[in-house]
């Protein structure tokens, strides 16, 4: 690489430092897995290096990274030249009446339920506190797209709630009574 | 538009994110106390998501291991165009029967020597801190009673070593105990390098390497050599 084109090793190191922990936080939820996230973080910050004056706007470096990140782990699971856009995105979102978003449950336990295209959008918006249009810029989706997006993913974790709060099904019951005794 | 619409989209642009709403849609919130109590639940809930986000912990020592791992990458591409270079011209030109240096030897000296740094470290690390962390990578410590001043996880070459430094009778040295692959450095060597003198042994699977500045000591090869074997014995280790 040609020697002006390379990017401030100070700089680098500042922003590696800046964002590591938060990034490998967000690859490790996508990959849900610690091992494979600190491999994703290696790649894309090696991506990063190669490509560092891509930003011309450093106020844009954060959003650039997890970008990087989420490509290094479509890359990985094959999945990188897919559609971002789901149709379901441009539909209208029934919401329900009487909607109660108590928590009365394992927040943790649901988010294992939770599909990848909810539990993204989610991670992005209350950890790292992006506002839509980050997290469509992000994502590769339009900022409606986003909206819509996680409106879906709140209804569905609602729905999850929901069900972990329902009392066990009656066969359950009975196979759990046998096994008490 | 009606306030059953107004209700309505003041409901999905809670679902959207209940910390940032707009003014009017503050107004219709303020006027619906089913709408402020669907706002303090998500809110709740928003808090909820970010602890169980948050549990995740990134690993001690990653900002460094990404850093050495890129750096040594974009160094290695050049490094190994001019080895190649070299070994070319060699062959060519001179018939050398001597080889290159491995790697994985180079890429340890130029870790000690890039990270020289590190000799200022003044810390006195336990013996037991030292004894475990060396047990993770194969190796048993015997300890000579010489004050470790500086132990940390390192890179080298792609690779997860250890990297000491140590108040030694004949001078401040640095160790650097680094997996190696079957063949890769058959032979003991010794190196030199900027300040730097090196004494590299392979054992078990592991590159021992042995370091020390001409203005940090006045250990020669043979005392390196001596302590590389005296204080780590790689057969003992759990790895």
């Amino acid at each position: 690489m040609i020697a002006w084109l390379r990017p401030s090793s100070a700089h680098f190191d500042q922003v590696v430092r800046a964002y590591s922990s938060e990034l490998f936080q967000y690859a490790s939820w996508l990959a849900r897995d610690r091992h494979r996230a600190e491999d994703i973080l290696q790649e894309a910050f090696t991506r990063a290096w190669k490509n560092w004056n891509q930003v011309e706007d450093e106020a844009g470096r954060r959003s650039w990274l997890y970008t990087i990140v989420r490509n290094e782990f479509l890359r990985e699971t094959g999945k990188l030249n897919t559609r971002a856009e789901d149709p379901a995105d441009d539909e209208a979102v029934e919401v329900p009446d009487g909607l109660d978003f108590t928590v009365g449950v394992e927040i943790r336990d649901l988010l294992v339920r939770l599909p990848d295209k909810f539990l993204e959008p989610l991670l992005l918006q209350c950890l790292m506190g992006m506002p839509c249009e980050e997290i469509a810029a992000v994502m590769g989706l339009s900022v409606g797209a986003t909206m819509t997006r996680l409106t879906r993913a709140r209804l569905a974790l609602h729905q999850l709630m929901q069900e972990a709060n329902e009392p066990a099904k009656p066969a359950l019951r009975l196979v759990q009574s046998r096994g008490a005794k | 538009m009606n306030a059953q619409d107004n209700k309505q989209d003041a409901v999905r642009a809670l679902l959207t994110d209940p910390r940032r709403t707009t003014a009017a849609q503050d107004d219709i919130i303020r006027r619906y106390a089913a709408l402020a109590a669907l706002q303090t639940q998500l809110n709740q809930q928003n808090e909820a998501l970010s602890r169980s986000f948050a549990e995740v912990v990134p690993p001690a020592g990653l900002a460094d291991r990404i850093i050495l791992r890129v750096r040594y990458r974009q160094r290695s591409k050049w490094m190994a165009g001019i080895a190649a270079s070299v070994i070319v011209a060699s062959l060519t030109f001179f018939s050398l029967r001597e080889t290159a240096a491995p790697p994985i030897a180079m890429a340890m000296l130029d870790h000690v020597v890039e990270e020289a740094g590190e000799l200022a470290d003044d810390g006195n690390v336990p013996v037991q801190t030292v004894t475990a962390s060396l047990q993770r990578v194969g190796v048993k410590y015997n300890d000579l009673g010489y004050r470790v001043r500086h132990l940390a996880e390192c890179v080298v070459d792609g690779r997860i070593g250890r990297h000491l430094v140590i108040n030694t009778p004949r001078g401040l040295m640095s160790f650097l105990i680094v997996p190696q692959r079957k063949g890769e450095m058959p032979v003991r060597l010794e190196l030199a390098k900027a300040d730097f003198q090196a004494v590299l042994r392979p054992a078990k699977g592991l590159a021992l390497g042995g370091f020390i500045g001409r203005q940090s000591g006045s250990a020669g090869k043979a005392d390196m050599d001596a302590l590389l074997q005296k204080m780590f014995d790689p057969k003992a280790g759990d790895a």
